[in-house]
């Protein structure tokens, strides 16, 4: 059932948030030793939180659409009172002492939050295979991964697990394990959200965006995401915008650009195929496809590959061992203490990445390497000002393939990497992007790819909106949690 | 230019990360690789362009010299060792240093 | 022999006066319970961030102003990164690249020359929290550290000057200036005891005549204007040593010892940093908009050079007063709030007694300006009765003593004190005629033009009216009286 139509069943009572949370918690219960979608659940909490809702509902209060709507959270999000893991051996223990902003809007806004989904440690990768709680599976192939980092999250969701969930994404981390899922899954502009409590990968690359079934779905938890916080310095002085209204479903005389660069010959003809196709049904509903070039894309793996990891071995240098870590027995002295427990508590690609990251910033690489990728995302970042002075949105696919089995890229990393292809260059650049389920790869989904201006969510809904209306690939679910 | 085995060995003392022998040995290779996708920079007109750290560009918020009051901190909870309201490290010099 | 020249540079710490911390709201206070003023920000917990308190920012102009820096209306942090357990988020952030003041200067008085001294910069950084360490007095041979993060964000700024200084002395001119300004732009109090103003300095000499720079050492841990001065003394000596003995100096960083007054090397703590600066990516560049750049020029305090000229061109103070009351925040604080309670008083008349007897007083007693129980109010009445007359100046020094020990209002005390001077004519005129009546001999001395001998019937009258009569009164009615005998 999508929000819209939960949200009006609560309200005439004729489902109770609290029957609602429970029946999630059963589905959860159900599946969950197939999916591993979660790291930790909080049912009592939740079934609390469902109740108040239900008390004020009974008295006929307006609450937001989102009220006892059932969401789950990745763990990078710390919740007061509940273990904010990262998926790290490291934050095993950690109970968080505060609620990030994002997670409190949504609270406020009377959602219930059931439980943390799995992800890969630190957010860092495309798989869950990196998860030190072992990873979540794809609900359409056990055999295959979700996507990740946000795995556990598009997971969930794909398998009705919970009607919608948080992720974070720093170059792709929502998009790919949507399209890898076929679910819809969306990456607002930066700053439209706060970061306030979202532990960070890379700063300036982060954001927090939801997961649905439906563009529609993500709308409604968008605008509840979206606010001004004052905790966080990026975070915009603008209001939430309104999204939910903007799903005109007409997308006549939009203007679309595909740059060649996102449909070169690393993206399988697999992927092609249904983006095409996507692209076709667009264009017949009244939208203008245009070719373009935007050349500076081709660094973007090399770019991103810099820049988040040279942030990630600076936003990583708290986990230490002194405050609120795990931290190894009997070290004989400090340093002892500090390196080998983050030689022992990190897993390894955060310590790859680490280790990327401080080569990258050392001296006498700083120009070679960290200070030429900032210059490639200034490009990058023109490259997309140029092409949206001329068009709307900018459409590829979400991903060069379709979800990979596990094991697939056990011991080469770097060719993980590429499957951030398309997705990076939004990171770079701050721009909304959406991934909406466009076909299938030999049975498994292809995802969507939709880049906005950067504030522009509205468009970027309208169309996948307007994409969802049109087709119905979105309804599709795998078999065994149809 | 790409890292090798010194380099590797410095960064890791940079980063304070102990790993095994066998860990630095699986890291090379795969880290060498990585970089060599860093050439596809070279290939953009680099010259004379500003570097971006952000992703917008924006003016940085600030916020009014205000206190506000802190819930519970779990400080406590949290620390792998706890000592008089503080958290507490081994020795910092080994016997031999001063 | 060679002669040598001394250079050197200073960095200064100075803690802002902010209610807060510099990106966290804990409380930016010193003294408090361990681990109480902190945050999720302070303790560098998993998802905090920083935000930039607007105020520390306008502190930071306002010294930059007062030192004559060209101010950088667009200014960035950066993480500077290293592991330390008093460094909670394994970076500290600073201004690197694009600090918030560029150049500027100060001039300093060095045996009544004036010497310019240049800034080369101001940037705001926080503050790291503190160790401390067990079982042992210090680092060395302790067993382990506990970690108080109550200063870790504290607020700073570091001002850093170009090595102009060539001696000791200057270097301690330099800071006295520099601590007079920032206690007087109201941006730091300038306790040095307590940390809130720290200094490094980099020592070099060079033969005399030589153009180029030596190599420097940087000289930590000074915290007060004695271990300024003595340490670079002890430094210069040793690299002089040094040079003459056929060494060459390194550049290293160096610990000053007051007990033992030495500086030794720190280099075996410190392996070749690598900071890693790179731009802070949670903080967007700092802008300062016109607007709020105009607000902050137009509240900008008084400089203390101003300051200095206004209270001997328009109050008329001393050289001396005017010294004594531009070395200490707390007496020129206390002076300025007694002026405001009667400004029908001579700010002159308040000073005295500020410089002069309670200064002297509070000195002896061990208390200051900010804890005595005299206040400025206080003061101003008192003031107020010895000009018209009620209360001598003998009283008012004893009655001082007394408002210090119990906080009691001068009318008050001028009761239990022997009640007030007796200044009415009629009253006193009685008292004249009888001491003349008694003493007519003394009244012929002084017609024959023996007029010191009036001192003698003074005292008699003085001694009739139990030392409450005005003096001056007095004498002039003894005149008045002998003329018509």
């Amino acid at each position: 059932m999508s929000v819209k139509e939960l949200s009006s069943k609560l309200k005439n009572r004729e489902l109770k948030a609290v029957d609602l949370a429970m029946a999630t918690f059963s589905k959860i219960e159900a599946t969950e030793s197939d999916l591993h979608s979660f790291i930790s659940l909080r049912k009592e909490a939740a079934l609390l939180q469902a109740d108040s809702i239900d008390a004020k509902l009974d008295k006929g209060e307006e609450l937001s659409p989102l009220a006892g709507i059932p969401i789950t959270i990745k763990d990078n999000m710390n919740l007061r009172g509940e273990k904010t893991t990262c998926a790290s051996k490291m934050l095993e223990n950690f109970v968080s002492p505060f609620t990030s902003t994002a997670v409190q809007n949504l609270m406020d806004a009377g959602m219930v939050v059931v439980g943390k989904a799995n992800m890969d440690e630190f957010a860092m990768g495309s798989s869950t295979e990196n998860s030190a709680f072992g990873p979540s599976k794809n609900p359409w192939d056990l055999t295959r991964v979700p996507g990740g980092s946000s795995g556990g999250s598009a997971s969930a969701i794909a398998a009705g697990q919970v009607p919608v969930s948080l992720g974070s994404d720093t170059g792709g981390s929502i998009r790919q394990p949507a399209a890898f899922c076929g679910i819809s899954g969306f990456k607002p502009s930066y700053g439209r959200v706060s970061r306030y409590g979202l532990v960070a990968f890379a700063s300036s690359l982060d954001q927090i965006g939801p997961f649905g079934r439906s563009v529609e779905d993500i709308a409604y938890v968008t605008e509840g995401l979206c606010s001004h916080d004052v905790h966080d310095a990026t975070s915009v002085p603008a209001p939430a915008p309104q999204l939910v209204s903007a799903l005109t479903k007409d997308v006549r005389g939009l203007r679309i650009a595909i740059p060649k660069e996102l449909f070169s010959d690393e993206i399988d003809d697999g992927v092609k195929g249904p983006v095409y196709a996507a692209l076709d049904v667009l264009k017949a509903k009244g939208a203008i496809v245009e070719e373009v070039s935007m050349q500076a894309l081709v660094a973007s793996i090399a770019t991103y590959y810099i820049v988040a990891p040279a942030e990630a071995s600076a936003n990583l240098a708290r986990f230490d061992g002194v405050r609120y870590t795990s931290r190894i027995k009997d070290a004989a002295n400090l340093t002892e203490m500090f390196t080998k427990t983050r030689g022992q508590f990190f897993g390894k690609e955060v310590k790859r990445r680490i280790i990327l990251g401080t080569y990258a910033l050392s001296s006498g690489y700083y120009d070679a390497y960290y200070i030429k990728a900032q210059k490639a995302r200034t490009l990058i970042k023109q490259s997309f000002d140029r092409v949206f002075a001329n068009f709307d949105v900018v459409i590829s696919p979400t991903t060069p393939s379709a979800a990979f089995k596990f094991g697939e890229h056990a011991n080469s990393p770097d060719k993980m990497y590429i499957a951030d292809l398309c997705t990076i260059p939004a990171n770079m650049a701050g721009l909304p992007a959406l991934s909406v389920p466009c076909g299938f790869d030999n049975g498994m989904p292809v995802g969507l790819q939709i880049i906005g201006k950067s504030f522009d969510e509205a468009t970027v809904l309208r169309v996948g909106d307007a994409y969802q209306a049109f087709t119905d690939f979105h309804l599709a679910k795998p078999e065994a949690y149809a | 230019m790409s890292i090798d085995k010194k380099d590797l060995e410095h960064v890791l003392k940079l980063a304070h990360l102990d790993i095994p022998d066998s860990e630095k040995e699986e890291f090379l290779p795969q880290l060498q690789r990585t970089f060599s996708f860093m050439k596809a920079m070279d290939s953009l007109p680099l010259e004379g362009v500003e570097p971006s750290a952000y992703a917008n560009n924006q003016a940085q918020f600030l916020r009014e010299d205000t206190p506000e009051n802190q819930a519970d901190l779990y400080m406590e909870k949290n620390a792998p060792d706890w000592d008089q309201g503080c958290f507490s490290v081994p020795q910092i010099l080994s016997g031999g240093e001063s | 022999m060679t002669e040598f020249e001394v250079v050197i540079g200073i960095e200064v710490h100075a803690q802002l006066k902010t209610k807060t911390k510099l990106f966290s709201t804990a409380a930016n206070n010193f003294g408090d319970d361990v681990n109480t003023n902190v945050t999720p920000v302070c303790l560098g917990m998993p998802g905090a961030l920083p935000v930039l308190n607007k105020k520390a920012v306008e502190f930071a102009i306002t010294a930059g102003l007062a030192l004559d820096c060209e101010i950088n209306l667009t200014s960035v942090f950066s993480r500077k990164n290293y592991f330390y357990p008093d460094l909670p988020k394994g970076y500290q952030i600073s201004q690197f690249d694009l600090p918030i003041c560029g150049l500027g200067h100060l001039d300093i008085d060095v045996d009544g020359v004036t010497k310019r001294i240049g800034i080369t910069r101001i940037h705001m950084e926080e503050d790291a929290g503190k160790l401390l360490h067990q079982g042992a007095d210090g680092i060395a041979g302790s067993t382990h550290s506990l970690v108080d993060l109550n200063r870790a964000g504290t607020p700073l700024i570091e001002i850093v000057s170009e090595p102009d200084m060539r001696s000791a002395s200057e270097a301690k001119a330099y800071m006295v200036a520099l601590r007079e300004i920032v206690q007087h732009m109201g941006v730091c109090d300038g306790n040095m005891d307590q940390g809130s103003m720290r200094a490094d300095a980099n020592v070099s000499i060079r033969p005399v005549g030589q153009k180029e720079f030596g190599t420097r050492a940087e000289v930590k841990n000074l915290n007060s204007f004695r271990s300024l001065e003595r340490a670079i003394n002890v430094e210069v000596k040793r690299q002089k040593a040094l040079i003459l003995s056929g060494g060459t100096v390194i550049q290293e960083t160096r610990n000053y010892d007051d007990a033992t007054q030495s500086t030794t090397s720190l280099r075996g703590k410190a392996d070749a940093h690598d900071y890693r600066y790179f731009p802070e990516p949670d903080l967007p560049p700092l802008i300062v908009t016109q607007d709020w750049f105009k607000t902050i020029k137009e509240a900008l305090p008084e400089h203390p050079v101003a300051k200095r000229e206004r209270y001997a061109s328009e109050l008329g103070l001393s050289q001396f007063e005017i010294k004594v009351l531009m070395g200490d925040i707390e007496t020129d604080t206390y002076f300025n709030a007694a002026i405001l309670v009667n400004t029908e008083i001579a700010p002159k008349e308040i000073c005295k007694w500020v410089v002069g007897d309670i200064n002297a007083l509070l000195k002896e007693t061990e208390s200051s300006f900010s804890k005595t129980k005299l206040s400025s109010a206080h003061l101003a009445e008192m003031v107020d009765l010895i000009l018209k007359g009620t209360i001598s100046g003998k009283m008012a020094k004893d009655m001082i003593g007394k408002m210090a020990e119990t906080g009691d209002a001068p009318a008050k005390l001028v009761d239990s004190m022997g009640g007030a001077q007796i200044s009415d004519e009629g009253a006193l005129l009685e008292a004249v005629k009888a001491v003349l009546d008694a003493n007519l001999d003394v009244i012929e001395k002084i017609k024959n033009g023996k007029k010191q001998a009036a001192g003698f019937l003074m005292g008699q009258v003085m001694k009739a009216t139990k030392g409450k009569a005005k003096p001056d009164l007095v004498s002039k009615l003894i005149f008045e009286e002998v003329k018509k005998r």
